[in-house]
């Protein structure tokens, strides 16, 4: 074979394989841009329990044709808040938070809703730690970036590939969690051997015993505390903009926009505050009520200690959604939170709230 | 743009491959050049278009300078002609040194003298260390008026033609400015294409599958795990070894595979490094575009080997210190530097004993010296670093290669850490293909499926280590 058939022989190949894939993607559509081919025990399983994938999100909102939609990470997907928004706002609810989710991801999502449905509300449970410029490089912005703007040839050709793994892991994400909003079963990141894996394991609650909270919150933190003290840690520009193009969308389609801050289990909360990072953190909260506002769920009082309102210390269960919407619609909380719990900021008033922190953390660095 | 990307490998690629070629038809070469050269600033604004001036700054301010060491009708005295050199080469170190080392000087003045001068937020322009280091080179050549090729054209594209503009080779115009002078190199070869675009995707295989796949663990294990045991540690520094390895030679690749398609041959960078038997060995066979400069402009400057021995271990630990600062901003890059001027020395002084070390010892030593300075290459911090070494030596404790949660690895991760040195001991490297590359079936089968294979795990989201130096 000379270098002429060898160039002609392994274009035509690489062309007809890459023509196979995408036929196959816009068939099978793992992804939901299309829903021209959805056939029962073909396609169609997907939206049963692709329920917490980044590729499901398209699919199940579509079944719901969503008039209300939630922005944000893991934190508002565990805190599965549609039902408590519900009782105050009567719409037809969407979560398409996403595990990791950032700014630029929900700002893509929020387009994507708006081009296609009628969005009357939104609500975005943003963190700090999404707002950083940590772990970028794992975050999975491929898949959400397939509904930013309109499908180009290439997502067309390569969706396919990235779902394949991630159905097995939201099937296996769903399985334990979606049917038991308590959390009859806990999915574990890692197998018995440590290794990141599709095969999860689940082990019912209830055989975890009462020590595996904490050993979760430990881990947690372990996790968080190397974040938090990392010196290079800063709000990134294009997650700003991200932010304000939210708002700016929500402005220009008379969408009602609300945030709020997913209160903090108090041990993170402490780790946060007496962290290097405390500075950035503050960054974040002005930059956030300085830009539409925000409502804040913080402090250390009897819920943010109580670990029946947590999977481990950031992730809030579905009890903790009805005090937030409570707070956020009624303007009352419990009594028995303290000042930093439930109380909206803007520019006017988001000085009062650092002043407040300022005095939490000086107190706590003496402790 | 990365390489690694679909806008570069479906969008810009063709259209710079057919451009060039299609204007390469007119009979004046300026169009076909000037094409490639745009082309390449296009590749370069990708990234932040701010940017694009520093290069073409950088580009028309040696180039202009280089007439000006040249001197009027070449007459001018040595002296002057000097100063001139002198004067161009302190411009080019300002300007690299205002990007990439202002608030790391900044940052040292604080600490000694205790002020508080403000840091500023400067980004790195991509490649200016490359670009820089290939235009000192031209100006030290002007003086010592070796450069034989002048055209504005060729020197244009010889700085910023886009398969090396980023991360290199360090190319040397002596090398790259006759070849784009060359007319027959404006012709298709279908011998240089098909060659090309195998090197191409192994290059891109060996980043996206190898590079990326140890990333994980490396990263995790240097940046988030708060401690690790004596296996996640020597994982994390395997890893990060092998994904270093994986990911700037598999750049490299790609630089040689996409120049050739361009009829451009790239110097070899890498030679199998991790089969080096001594330090010396090692550095002749890695990165070895920029052993070559630093061997070149820095050592032999010095005085070399002229001397005498202490002069000569004066002018290698030098050398290294500054190879080290060259690749980072940064006191554990100039303690990496120390580490191999202090190995290279060592070398030297075993020389003298003449004893043969036995080739497996002498390659176990090397290849586990290079593996641990590696941690103060990739470590953030000295307390990253020390973690990882802790590790190592079981400082915090033992663990089993199955169970390696503070990486978030496991059996897994040791299978590519076994894979990784059948590919380095096993697999005949680059060089060896383009110097021997016949178009078969059997290369045509591998390709389609490394090159399918490769793009369709695309998705994830990484840069190139040798981007940020």
């Amino acid at each position: 074979m000379n270098g002429r058939k060898f160039i002609r022989r392994f274009l035509i190949a690489f062309s007809a394989v890459m023509i196979f894939i995408m036929i196959a993607n816009y068939i099978i559509d793992p992804y939901g841009l299309h829903f021209h081919f959805r056939y029962r025990g073909f396609n169609t399983h997907k939206p049963t329990f692709l329920h917490f994938a980044r590729i499901s999100k398209l699919y199940n909102a579509d079944e719901i044709e969503p008039e209300a939609i939630f922005l944000g990470n893991s934190r508002i997907l565990y805190l599965v808040p549609e039902e408590a928004f519900g009782l105050y706002r009567p719409y037809n609810f969407y979560n398409f938070s996403l595990s990791s989710g950032t700014p630029d991801e929900m700002n893509d999502l929020l387009a994507y809703s708006i081009r296609k449905y009628d969005i009357e509300y939104a609500c975005y449970g943003i963190d700090f730690i999404t707002m950083i410029n940590w772990s970028t490089q794992y975050a999975s912005t491929f898949d959400t970036s397939l509904v930013k703007g309109d499908k180009s040839m290439f997502i067309e050709l390569f969706k396919l590939h990235a779902s394949t793994q991630a159905i097995t892991e939201s099937y296996n994400c769903v399985k334990s969690n979606i049917n038991d909003p308590e959390g009859l079963y806990v999915r574990f990141h890692y197998n018995k051997y440590g290794s990141r894996t599709n095969k999860w394991r689940e082990i019912h609650y209830k055989q975890l015993g009462d020590n595996w909270i904490d050993s979760e919150i430990k881990k947690v933190l372990n996790t968080y505390e190397p974040i938090y003290n990392n010196p290079k840690i800063n709000i990134p520009e294009y997650k700003k903009d991200a932010y304000l193009s939210i708002l700016d969308q929500c402005r220009d389609h008379g969408i009602e926009y609300a945030a709020f801050i997913n209160p903090l289990y108090k041990e993170q909360f402490i780790l946060l505050l007496k962290s290097p990072a405390y500075p950035i953190y503050i960054e974040f909260l002005k930059f956030i009520a300085n830009n539409g506002g925000i409502w804040y769920f913080g402090g250390i009082n009897k819920i943010t200690s109580d670990k029946n309102y947590y999977w481990d210390s950031q992730h809030p269960r579905k009890k903790l959604s009805e005090l937030i919407a409570r707070a956020m619609f009624s303007d009352t909380t419990p009594p028995y939170v303290d000042e930093l719990f439930g109380k909206y900021y803007q520019s006017e008033n988001i000085d009062s709230l650092v002043f407040n922190l300022d005095l939490l953390r000086e107190s706590l660095i003496k402790d | 743009m990365l390489f690694n990307s679909y806008e570069f490998i479906f969008l810009f690629l063709p259209a710079a491959f057919a451009g060039y070629f299609l204007l390469s038809l007119i009979p004046r070469n300026i169009f076909s050049k000037s094409w490639l050269i745009l082309a390449s600033l296009f590749f370069y604004a990708w990234w932040n278009p701010a940017y694009l001036p520093v290069i073409i700054f950088s580009l028309f301010f040696n180039y202009s300078f280089s007439f000006i060491i040249l001197g009027k009708d070449h007459i001018s005295s040595r002296g002057k002609r000097l100063l001139w050199l002198i004067t161009g080469i302190a411009v080019n170190v300002l300007l690299l040194s205002y990007f990439k080392y202002y608030n790391f000087i900044l940052w040292n003045l604080n600490e000694v003298f205790d002020t508080s001068f403000q840091y500023q937020n400067l980004a790195l322009p991509i490649g200016i260390s490359f670009y820089t280091f290939q235009q000192i080179a031209f100006l030290v050549d002007t003086y010592k008026g070796k450069v034989k090729e002048r055209n504005f054209l060729n020197y244009a594209m010889f700085v910023t033609f886009f398969p090396q503009l980023i991360a290199g080779p360090i190319v040397h115009h002596s090398e790259m400015m006759p070849q784009f002078a060359n007319r027959a190199n404006r012709i298709l070869k279908s011998e240089n294409i098909s060659k090309g675009l195998y090197i191409f995707f192994i290059g891109l295989f060996k980043k996206v599958i190898l590079a990326d796949t140890f990333a994980t663990w490396a990263s995790t294990g240097f940046d988030l795990a708060e401690s690790l045991n004596m296996a996640e540690a020597w994982a994390t520094s395997l890893s990060y070894t092998f994904q270093l390895y994986f990911d700037f030679s598999g750049y490299t690749d790609m630089a040689i595979g996409l120049a050739l398609l361009f009829n451009i041959h790239l110097p070899f960078n890498f030679n199998s490094p991790y089969l080096a038997l001594d330090i010396q060995d090692f550095w002749r066979r890695w990165h070895m575009t920029l052993s070559r400069f630093l061997r070149d402009y820095v050592y032999i400057p010095l005085g070399g080997n002229r001397g005498g021995e202490v002069m000569l271990m004066r002018n290698l630990m030098l050398t290294f210190l500054i190879g080290g600062l060259w690749h980072g901003a940064g006191w554990t890059f100039v303690f990496w530097g120390f580490l191999h001027g202090s190995a290279a020395v060592i070398h030297r002084l075993w020389g003298f004993t003449k004893i043969r070390m036995n080739p497996v010892i002498a390659w176990f030593i090397t290849f586990n010296f290079v593996n641990i300075a590696w941690i103060f290459f990739r470590a953030l911090s000295w307390a990253d670093a020390l973690k990882v070494l802790k590790g190592m030596f079981g400082l915090s404790g033992t663990g089993k290669i199955i169970e390696m949660p503070a990486i978030q690895g496991g059996f897994e991760t040791f299978i590519w850490i076994g894979a990784g040195f059948l590919i380095i001991f096993l697999i005949r490297n680059t060089n060896y293909v383009k110097e021997n590359f016949k178009p078969t079936w059997g290369r045509l089968l591998l390709l389609l499926a490394i090159s399918v294979y490769a793009i369709l795990n695309m998705h994830r989201i990484s840069e190139f280590i040798y981007f940020g130096f």
